[in-house]
Parts: C-alpha cells; sequence; structure tokens
C-alpha cells in the first residue's frame, strides 16, 4: 500500500529543520566545550529524534545518514572517539548533507542528493575506532539498546509497519467510526475506565513522572494552576462545560510522537477547550516527554465520546480522564482579593481525593501554549484588520460630518477595540529575530576557516522581535554583510598581529530596538574601509568628479558602495566582492520602509546598520498637503512640526535654511521635490522635521491635516520603479494617498 | 489557406473611442470599466501615468491612454471611461474617450497593421480589424504596458 505522506511532509519538514538547526547549534557550541557530555547527549537526542521521523516516514536516505551520524555520535559519548576539529567538520558536513536531504523533501526535488561520500566518511571514522566494549552510558537505556548497529535490520522493517497501520488511520481522523478505529475503540473503554478507578491514588505520582519525563530533569510537578487558568475555568463552567484532566499514554513504539500529540490537541480542540498541558505544549510538540502527558480540558462533550474520538488517533495506548472539581467563581474572585502568599499558584485536586495533598515540589514553570499557524493566515488577519481600520476612520469621518454625539461615543469605544485587535495581530506576526540569527554561527565559523582566519563571532540581542515578513526578507540581505564581514572586513591573523590587534577578530550581529525601529547591525573590527580608494574609484567610475572630493563627508563616501555595481575589492573572490551586491542589500532593506547606515574606520572596523520598521502593514503618519494633493510621512521618520515664516529663510551655500533652537536645518520644498505646484501667497508655512540616517532635514509642505494610522499598500510592480514613495494607502474618504520616502526623494 | 487550428477561434473585444480612431483589446484582458473618478496625481511618474485610485481597495495605476500613444484625445466628460485590464501580473487602468461595444470576430479577421494604418506606431498595434467600414485597431497591451519603458521613462 502507498502512503500518502504528503500531508506530513509540511509537518516534517519544519520539525527536521528545526532539530537541524539545534544540532548545529549544540555543534558549534561543542566546538567551544569538547569535554561537555550534555552537550554530546543533547546532540544525539536529537540525531536520534531525527533518524526516527525519517523512518516513520520512510525518508530512507535520511534514516540511514542519520543512523550514520548517531554512530559517530555514540563513540564520542562514549569516549571511543574524541571531539576533534576534523571529527566536528564531518558532523558539520552530515548535517548539511541531511539539510540538503530535507529540503529536496521540502521542494519535492528529483534531483538526487549523493549521499555516499559522506556516509563513508562517517563509517570510517566509527571503524576507525578500538573495538572496546563500552559501558552503556547515559540514563537513557532504551535507546542506548537500539542504536547498534546490530539492531539495524530491525529498524529498517519498522517504518514500513507503521505506515500501513497508521497511515489509514490518520487519513479517516474526521471519520473516527473507521474500521480500525472503531475496534479500538470498543476495546478501550473496559480498559480505561479500569484506570479510571485506581487513577486518584496514582494521580499526583503521574503527573510527577510526565514532569520528570522532561530531559531537564525538573523534579515531579502536580498540577499547578495559574489563577488566570482557574478562571477560565469557572467561566467554562458557568457555560456548561466540565473541567478533566486527560491523561494521555501513547505507543512505546510510536516515532513521531509530536504528530500523535498534534493530533490528539486538533481532537480534543474540536468540542473541548485545552486549558493547559504538562509538560507543557513546547515541550511536547519537543517530544520532550515519555510515553504520557495530560491536558487539562473544559468540555461538555460525553467523557465515553471523547474517549473513544482520542483513542481512534493512531498509536494512541490509553486515555484516562479524571474529573475534576468544578472551580465556584466567587473563590476565583476571593482567590484573588488574598494576598499571594505562597505562589501564584494554586493546587488543583481531582475531586475524587477529600484532603489536599501538600505540594510535592515546586510547580513547573507554566508557559504559554503555542500553536502554529500558516503565516498566510496571519496576512490575511492583518489585511482583513487593515479594512476594519479604514473602515473606522470612514465611519469618523462621516460621524463628525453629521456631528452625531452617540456615533461619536460608540466609534470612540470602536477604535479603541480595533487598536487592541490591531496590536495582538502584530504581535502574532512578531518573531524573535533568533529565528533567523541562528543560522549564521555555523555559516560565518566555515567560512572564516576557509579562509584561515580566526572569528569569534557574537550575537546580541537576539529576543528582539520583527514582523516575520520583514525578517525573512532580510534573511539573505544579513548573509550578505555577515559573508562580507568575513571576507573583506576581518584581517588575517598576522596581519591583525603586525598592527597591534588581538589575532582573533570579533564580529558581531546586533539587534536592537530603537523607537519605532528595530536596527540589525553587523559590524567587524577588521581593515575597516579606505575612504580613499573608494573616493578614487567613485571618479573612475564617472559617479563623482575629483573636485567635489570635499564636498563629501566620510559617510557619504561610504554610500558609493552601495551603488549598482560598484566594486572596490581589487581582486573578487569566490564569496563576494566588497560592494557587488550591497546595492542590492541596500535596496531590499529600502523596499522594506528601512534603511542602511555604513559607518567605517579604516583599520578599525566597518559597522552595516539596517534600520528595519518593526511591522509592515500598519503605520502612524502624519498627514501634509501640498500641491493640492495629501501626502503620507511615515511618523517614525518625523522629529517634529514647526511653521516657518519666509523672511525665517537663510542661504547657506546654495541651500536654503532655517534656525531651530540654536540648530541648523536645511530646508527642503516638497513641492520642488516631487515637481508640483506650490500654493502661493502665504508668508509661513509648516515644516516637518525628519531624521534621515543621522540629518535632520526640514520639509516644507502646505498644510499639515495631521496624524493618522494608515495602512501600507505597495505600489505594483507598474510603479515600482518610480522613486520616492515607500507605497500608497486608502484615507477613510475613500481617497488614496502616496506614502513619502523621503530619503529616495533626496 | 489558414492552418485548421486558427479556422475557428473567436476573439471577443471590447471595442473603445480615443481620438478619431477606434481600438480594441481583447475582452479577456478586461477586468472592469469604470467611470471617471478622482484620481490622485503620482509625481515624478512619466506623463502618461494620471495617477493612482482606490479601486475597491486595491490600489491600481491609471494611464491617460492617449498620451501614451501620442494621440489627441476628446475632453474628459460623462462619456469618459477608464478600462481596467489585466497584463501579466499588473492591473492597470487605461483613460478612453468612451466604450461602445464588444465585438465577437474570428481571429481570421485580424489583419497585420499596414504601417500607414493609423497615427499609432506599429510597435504597439497587433493588427487591425476591418468591418463595415469601420478600421477597429487591436492593441497589443503588453508593449502598451511595457513596464521596462514606464521605468525607462521615469528616470
Amino acid at each position: 500500500m502507498d502512503m500518502d505522506v504528503s500531508q506530513y511532509k509540511e509537518l516534517f519538514v519544519s520539525e527536521a529543520t528545526e532539530h537541524l538547526e539545534a544540532l548545529n547549534q549544540s555543534l558549534l557550541e561543542l566546538e567551544k566545550d569538547p569535554e561537555n557530555l550534555d552537550l554530546l547527549t543533547e546532540i544525539f537526542r536529537s540525531a536520534h529524534t531525527l533518524k526516527g521521523m525519517s523512518a516513520t516516514l520512510g525518508f530512507d536516505q535520511l534514516t540511514e545518514l542519520s543512523h550514520e551520524m548517531e554512530n559517530v555520535l555514540d563513540g564520542l559519548r562514549g569516549g571511543d572517539l574524541l571531539v576533534t576539529s576534523e571529527v566536528l567538520d564531518l558532523l558539520f558536513g552530515a548535517l548539511d548533507a541531511l539539510g540538503a536531504l530535507v529540503k529536496a523533501i521540502a521542494e519535492d526535488s528529483a534531483v538526487p542528493v549523493d549521499t555516499r561520500p559522506i556516509l563513508s566518511e562517517l563509517r570510517a571514522v566509527v571503524e576507525g575506532q578500538p573495538l572496546a566494549p563500552r559501558p552503556a552510558p547515559m540514563p537513557e537505556e532504551g535507546r542506548a539498546a537500539e542504536r547498534k548497529p546490530a539492531k539495524k535490520p530491525r529498524r529498517a522493517k519498522k517504518p514500513r509497519k507503521e505506515e500501513e497501520e497508521a497511515a489509514p488511520q490518520e487519513r479517516e481522523e474526521a471519520l473516527p467510526r473507521e474500521e480500525p478505529a472503531a475496534a479500538a475503540a470498543e476495546e478501550a473503554p473496559v480498559e480505561s475506565e479500569a484506570r479510571e478507578e485506581e487513577a486518584p491514588p496514582e494521580g499526583a505520582a503521574e503527573i510527577g513522572e510526565a514532569g520528570a519525563a522532561a530531559p531537564s530533569g525538573t523534579p515531579a510537578a502536580p498540577l499547578a494552576l495559574e489563577r488566570e487558568e482557574l478562571k477560565e475555568l469557572a467561566r467554562e463552567a458557568k457555560e456548561g462545560a466540565l473541567p478533566y484532566l486527560l491523561r494521555i499514554t501513547l505507543d512505546e513504539d510510536c516515532v513521531l510522537k509530536s504528530v500523535r500529540v498534534f493530533m490528539v490537541f486538533k481532537r480534543i480542540s474540536q468540542a473541548s477547550r485545552i486549558v493547559k498541558s504538562v509538560p507543557p505544549v513546547e515541550d511536547l510538540e519537543d517530544e520532550k516527554f515519555d510515553t504520557s502527558f495530560e491536558v487539562l480540558v473544559a468540555t461538555r462533550e460525553d467523557q465515553q465520546q471523547l474517549r473513544k474520538s482520542i483513542l481512534a488517533i493512531a498509536e494512541v495506548e490509553g486515555v484516562e480522564i479524571i474529573p475534576l472539581e468544578v472551580p465556584v467563581a466567587e473563590e476565583v474572585a476571593e482567590e484573588a482579593g488574598r494576598p499571594a502568599e505562597e505562589e501564584e499558584k494554586q493546587q488543583w485536586e481531582p475531586r475524587e481525593r477529600g484532603e489536599a495533598k501538600p505540594a510535592q515540589a515546586a510547580a513547573l514553570p507554566i508557559r504559554t501554549q503555542s500553536v502554529r499557524v500558516n503565516i498566510s493566515r496571519l496576512d490575511n488577519l492583518m489585511n482583513l484588520v487593515g479594512e476594519l481600520v479604514i473602515n473606522r476612520t470612514r465611519l469618523m469621518e462621516i460621524a463628525s460630518t453629521y456631528n452625531i454625539a452617540e456615533l461619536k461615543e460608540t466609534l470612540d469605544h470602536t477604535a479603541r477595540l480595533t487598536a487592541d485587535l490591531q496590536d495582538e495581530v502584530m504581535k502574532t506576526r512578531m518573531v524573535p529575530v533568533e529565528h533567523v540569527f541562528n543560522r549564521f554561527p555555523r555559516m560565518v565559523r566555515d567560512l572564516a576557516k576557509s579562509q584561515g582566519k580566526d572569528v569569534d563571532f557574537n550575537i546580541e540581542g537576539k529576543e528582539i522581535e520583527l514582523d516575520r515578513t520583514i525578517l525573512d526578507e532580510i534573511s539573505d540581505p544579513l548573509m550578505h554583510l555577515l559573508r562580507n564581514a568575513v571576507d573583506h572586513g576581518i584581517d588575517y591573523p598576522e596581519e591583525r598581529e603586525r598592527l597591534g590587534k588581538p589575532r582573533r577578530g570579533i564580529i558581531t550581529l546586533l539587534a536592537r530596538r530603537d523607537r519605532n525601529y528595530v536596527s540589525i547591525e553587523v559590524s567587524d573590527d577588521g581593515q575597516g574601509v579606505d575612504h580613499e580608494r573608494i573616493f578614487e574609484l567613485a571618479v573612475q567610475r564617472g559617479l563623482a568628479s575629483p573636485e567635489e572630493k570635499r564636498a563629501f563627508t566620510d559617510d557619504e563616501i561610504l554610500r558609493f558602495l552601495a551603488s549598482p555595481g560598484f566594486s572596490s575589492a581589487s581582486e573578487v573572490s569566490g564569496v563576494s566582492g566588497r560592494g557587488v551586491g550591497l546595492d542590492v542589500v541596500k535596496s531590499k532593506v529600502e523596499s522594506l520602509g528601512g534603511m542602511l547606515v555604513m559607518t567605517s574606520q579604516k583599520g578599525r572596523g566597518t559597522t552595516f546598520a539596517m534600520k528595519l520598521p518593526l511591522t509592515l502593514a500598519i503605520i502612524q503618519a502624519l498627514l501634509v498637503e501640498a500641491g493640492g494633493e495629501i501626502y503620507a510621512i511615515p511618523l517614525g521618520t518625523v522629529r517634529e512640526t514647526a511653521v516657518v515664516d519666509e523672511h525665517e529663510i537663510r542661504q547657506v551655500q546654495h541651500q536654503e535654511v532655517i534656525f531651530l533652537r540654536e540648530e541648523t536645518v536645511p530646508l527642503l520644498r516638497l513641492h520642488r521635490l516631487l515637481g508640483i505646484p506650490q500654493e502661493n501667497g502665504k508668508g509661513s508655512f509648516p515644516v516637518v522635521v525628519v531624521e534621515i540616517a543621522v540629518r535632520s532635514l526640514a520639509i516644507a509642505v502646505d498644510e499639515l491635516l495631521g496624524q493618522q494610522e494608515i495602512v501600507i499598500t505597495s505600489l505594483d510592480r507598474f510603479l515600482k520603479g518610480i522613486k520616492g514613495f515607500a507605497g500608497a494607502t486608502i484615507l477613510g474618504s475613500g481617497r488614496v494617498a502616496l506614502i513619502l520616502d523621503i530619503p529616495s526623494l533626496l | 489557406m489558414a492552418d485548421p487550428g486558427r479556422e475557428d477561434r473567436e476573439l471577443q473585444l471590447v471595442i473603445f473611442q480615443l481620438g478619431r480612431e477606434e481600438f480594441a483589446v481583447d475582452v479577456s484582458q478586461v477586468r472592469e470599466i469604470i467611470r471617471m473618478q478622482d484620481i490622485t496625481r503620482m509625481p515624478k511618474a512619466p506623463s502618461f501615468v494620471e495617477g493612482i485610485i482606490n479601486l475597491r481597495g486595491q490600489i491600481i495605476a491609471v494611464l491617460d491612454l492617449a498620451q501614451r500613444l501620442s494621440l489627441e484625445s476628446a475632453d474628459r466628460g460623462s462619456e469618459t471611461r477608464i478600462i481596467v485590464v489585466e497584463a501579466g501580473d499588473a492591473k492597470v487602468g487605461m483613460i478612453v474617450d468612451s466604450v461602445s461595444e464588444v465585438m465577437r470576430i474570428s481571429e481570421e479577421e485580424v489583419e497585420p497593421s499596414p504601417a500607414l494604418a493609423a497615427d499609432v506606431e506599429a510597435v504597439y498595434l497587433k493588427g487591425v480589424v476591418k468591418r463595415d467600414n469601420r478600421l477597429i485597431i487591436l492593441l497589443d497591451l503588453a508593449r502598451v504596458l511595457g513596464a521596462e519603458e514606464i521605468s525607462e521613462l521615469s528616470f
């Protein structure tokens, strides 16, 4: 029978990718700390899981390669092999090959990946080891027994057996009454009812077990609930949904445990509310549990019904359902009023048990539950919120036109709600930059090594969050900047020594929040940029004339680097030419509404900073009028507004300037920048002072209309080539306003 | 004799007027025809880009087709229409003097355009259709809306 793996492919690919990332990360750490056995164990476990997942879905090449890799890791763990630079390189190589295989699966690529060379290398390393019998290391005998090569034939067969069992049932998931499922369900009640009776006395102990199964070795933990969770249960109970604790046990042989967990959760949430799980969902997703886990639900569904349908899921061995006492709303309220003496949590007891049991140990740290959501869903949600915002603005205009007080009041409330909604949606789209940053340590290491350079790679601020779309988009530019830093930034160890710098260069990748922007910076302490040389090149390429030299500041000279096709590398290496592609980086960053700022000191190093908006879709903007049209200026760049009188304008080197509190600010007139008619006959006019890079500029407009939230719509292909605009937005009136991109207007 | 594959193919054309000429575009490329409306000017764009409009939440560019084809056009009035077409991946509106009908023709009726058939540069033409003393010019939308040209012109 042919198994339809397509529906699991996506899940598999995303999990496998995560495992590979984790492996990369851990191997890098191991390189720094070769003696760390815990780390080795973690690596081994990850490789093992990967193997299991691959085998389940019948990806033979992946299975074989991860198996060989596991053998090497086993050798390292048992002390038969040493963590040498060669072995690490080999393991990194194996990870790359695994990555290529996963990618091929993701893309349904028919191009075969040749794993033979790496396989034979891995085998050679293992065979080169002394065949001394070794003591079973680490406390995970079950797995240790399996990993011996002698057991290989058994493992090779296993996946097929599982496929046959798993596939049909999983596909019938929506119709749990299908034959095999029904058969399982019929048997089940007897068994689980029996269990239920003996459940209470065991309850706490078993929960403890589940907790202990987490590799962190968390001590046994009782079911501790946050006040929020109690409140939720009370609320649900009012609606007629009773709280139950479900203890679900999976088959011991279950390989893709997270898939089962996912299906169980999916099934439960069809008719019940999941309040929490032990261990937390993240751990369940990471398969950090043994064979059983617990879910606290509030449901109106019949117990038997619920039990049957969960048992219908393949590889679910048993389900216990323990009714819990309904928390009383008053109790919760009282609870809230009481000072938090012990902790923020409260013991939750099965209702059969008479007296409260003392807490055996510290409660598990409660983490929020998470759900994987397709990014296109979030995009849709965002678009809908965007339209809601437009409509709200429109309604507000109507309300003020007709001056209806009641409508205005309601709308004020609606405004707050939409703002909150928008905020929440925005937050769901935010992901920590580490998702992308984590890919780089490995790349930098390999690159530095291949070039004979010594590099310390530091990452700072990886918890900073950025809109998912933006993050995806900057991954390539970042990679380019980092390559640049290794390739051209960092100098060779000998050279560094000669200059009195430490032999080891430092590359720092940093993210930080800066008002409405996130700044992502790549800096190195390498050779820096030779401004003279760049200016010469700019002259050669006709971008500047020699006489202009004095007119350019160092930073302005650096900007030549980002002109299309500009390269200052005398010899372009295979990796990246300094400047080649920097224009691509710059235009990518600008297309996201951000900017690229470069600073460099000869001999001291170079910094590239990408200043990016937090989110793409909705921004605060200042609306202005010029030449009869409305334009929006993103508030992020606006420093202040002022009113200027014509006679206050001075000329400095053919440039109009104004004085703002002692500061001289160049004055630019929007109608001139845009080539549109100017409104005449006024002695004074408003200016918008914007901050571009480190400079301030005053932009003269005809009128200031006020601040408003706008939804950015990008201009289509047809108008993209026109510089000066970051997009357009639809105003409440239905009219379209262009969003000014001041840097590109200059 | 025409090849058999071509023989029976029928074309549906949207016929519109611009200046003194009659033009046509294939109906499969036309998304909708709307009345003239307020258009937001797009500074720094080539002069034939009239501006941008809000088409039910979507922002699209609107071209002054007469300018694009270097023709004179009638004054804007109640007959003026914007034909929204889709070519490649872009949706674009084209301002025309008026829209008259949808005409069915067989593909055979399309003749290669004689060099002097119209005041329009031959590169924008797909061919001409002659019917009842009328000469209808079939536009090559891909050329008319050529993105390369637009970005070239904008600098």
